[in-house]
């Protein structure tokens, strides 16, 4: 049943990450009548792991980031009258306000929208890898890894989230593989030199250039990953039960497809250094947009821009 | 009578939804860490004959059912829970 929610907002915020929280931390200090719809605190960050780059934390998690942002937000609308947890549907322009229609039938009109969905788990599309989806691929090695304990696994990426997965489970597997497509690693160097330092010691193999080209199974579970040797031109069958693919994002933008928002050649909404879009009052921070970094606290100071911007929208709005 | 036993990892956060959906209505049940329980780790892949968590079984009458991830509508369902 449709709940219609009269009064309007002068903000909706959309997506309860890091961008997310932050926003809605300078909205509600600035005393907008702010509305923040998400799933969950925390969004992207939950499935981070150990995070130990953000400043003032030597070491953190995901989970206890997620609890201090929510925590954060409840100190501020301690009654939660400020939070709808649910995923949004769509998001339409209505007059010279948005409408944000949720999937559980929920709407909601504002002024302006802060859309910090983030983004998802990019997925390798090669032959095996759907059949073999929580068979030994998975997504989320932070969720999965532990099941993995003592059997081979191959990473499947050269980035940040595949170098921290790598680490992980050197910790927990038999052996492990990291294959990344590109002529090198591209994690944080201290990552990197952790991983080096582990393959001197025969602990792990690192693969570079290496296209992942099909899982393979025995029907049930996977029993090999196939590795093009990009150099050589040599196909490798390589003996894994797990498959961690790692490598990158998509920006979730389906439930802004009709409001003609340019976006990038990937798919991320184009932003500025205001996180404005070409959509008056539509405002982008985090993953979902086009900056370089995709990083939690890069998408926390976004954030706080386009909460300021919003804002000073919403000072102006007739 | 129905029983709710819930196959997790410490870092799984639908793990958390599930059982944050568990608490608001009030549903009893077992955990079973997979993560430090090896086990639990291969009944739970035995089961389900998948290696993703979490995994819900809910057993009444000697019949299981299981549910594979935070399947929120498929657990009220199962639980008859008034949404």
């Amino acid at each position: 049943m449709q709940e219609l929610n009269n009064s309007i907002y002068d903000i909706i915020i959309v997506g309860l990450g890091p961008a997310g929280v932050t926003a809605g931390l300078y909205s509600l200090r600035n005393n907008l009548k702010t509305l923040m719809i998400g799933e969950t605190f925390g969004g992207a960050t939950l499935v981070s792991g150990e995070i130990e780059n953000w400043p003032g934390a030597v070491n953190t998690n995901g989970f206890e980031m997620a609890e201090k942002f929510e925590e954060q937000i409840r100190h501020y609308s301690p009654d939660e009258s400020c939070i709808k947890r649910s995923l949004v549907k769509t998001i339409d322009k209505q007059g010279n306000l948005f409408r944000v229609l949720n999937k559980d039938g929920t709407e909601f009109f504002s002024k302006a929208v802060i859309y910090s969905t983030g983004s998802e788990s990019r997925k390798l599309n090669i032959p095996g890898e759907q059949e073999y989806r929580n068979k030994g691929v998975t997504y989320c090695a932070t969720c999965d890894g532990p099941l993995y304990r003592n059997k081979d696994v191959a990473i499947i990426g050269g980035g940040n989230s595949a170098m921290k997965a790598s680490l992980m489970m050197l910790n927990i597997a038999k052996s492990v593989i990291v294959v990344s497509i590109n002529p090198q690693f591209s994690g944080e160097q201290i990552s990197i030199k952790q991983l080096e330092k582990a393959e001197k010691e025969g602990k792990v193999r690192m693969i570079v250039s290496g296209k992942t080209s099909e899982v393979r199974g025995n029907g049930k579970f996977v029993d090999k990953v196939v590795v093009e040797h990009v150099d050589t031109g040599v196909a490798e069958e390589i003996a894994v039960q797990g498959v961690f693919v790692e490598i990158g994002l998509i920006p979730i933008t389906e439930p802004v497809k009709e409001l003609g928002l340019k976006m990038n050649r990937i798919g991320e909404i184009e932003t500025n250094r205001e996180m404005t879009t070409n959509v008056p009052g539509f405002f982008v921070a985090g993953d979902v947009c086009d900056v370089r970094d995709k990083q939690i606290i890069v998408a926390s100071a976004l954030g706080c821009t386009a909460a300021l911007s919003a804002a000073e929208y919403v000072q102006n709005f007739e | 009578m129905k029983n709710v036993t819930i196959y997790t990892t410490s870092a799984c956060i639908y793990c958390k939804m599930t059982k944050e959906f568990f608490a608001e209505h009030n549903i009893t049940y077992t955990e079973q860490n997979v993560a430090t329980d090896q086990s639990s780790a291969q009944e739970m892949i035995n089961k389900s004959g998948q290696m993703g968590v979490p995994v819900t079984i809910i057993s009444e009458d000697g019949k299981d059912e299981l549910v594979v991830g935070f399947d929120e509508e498929r657990l009220s369902a199962l639980l008859v829970v008034t949404a």
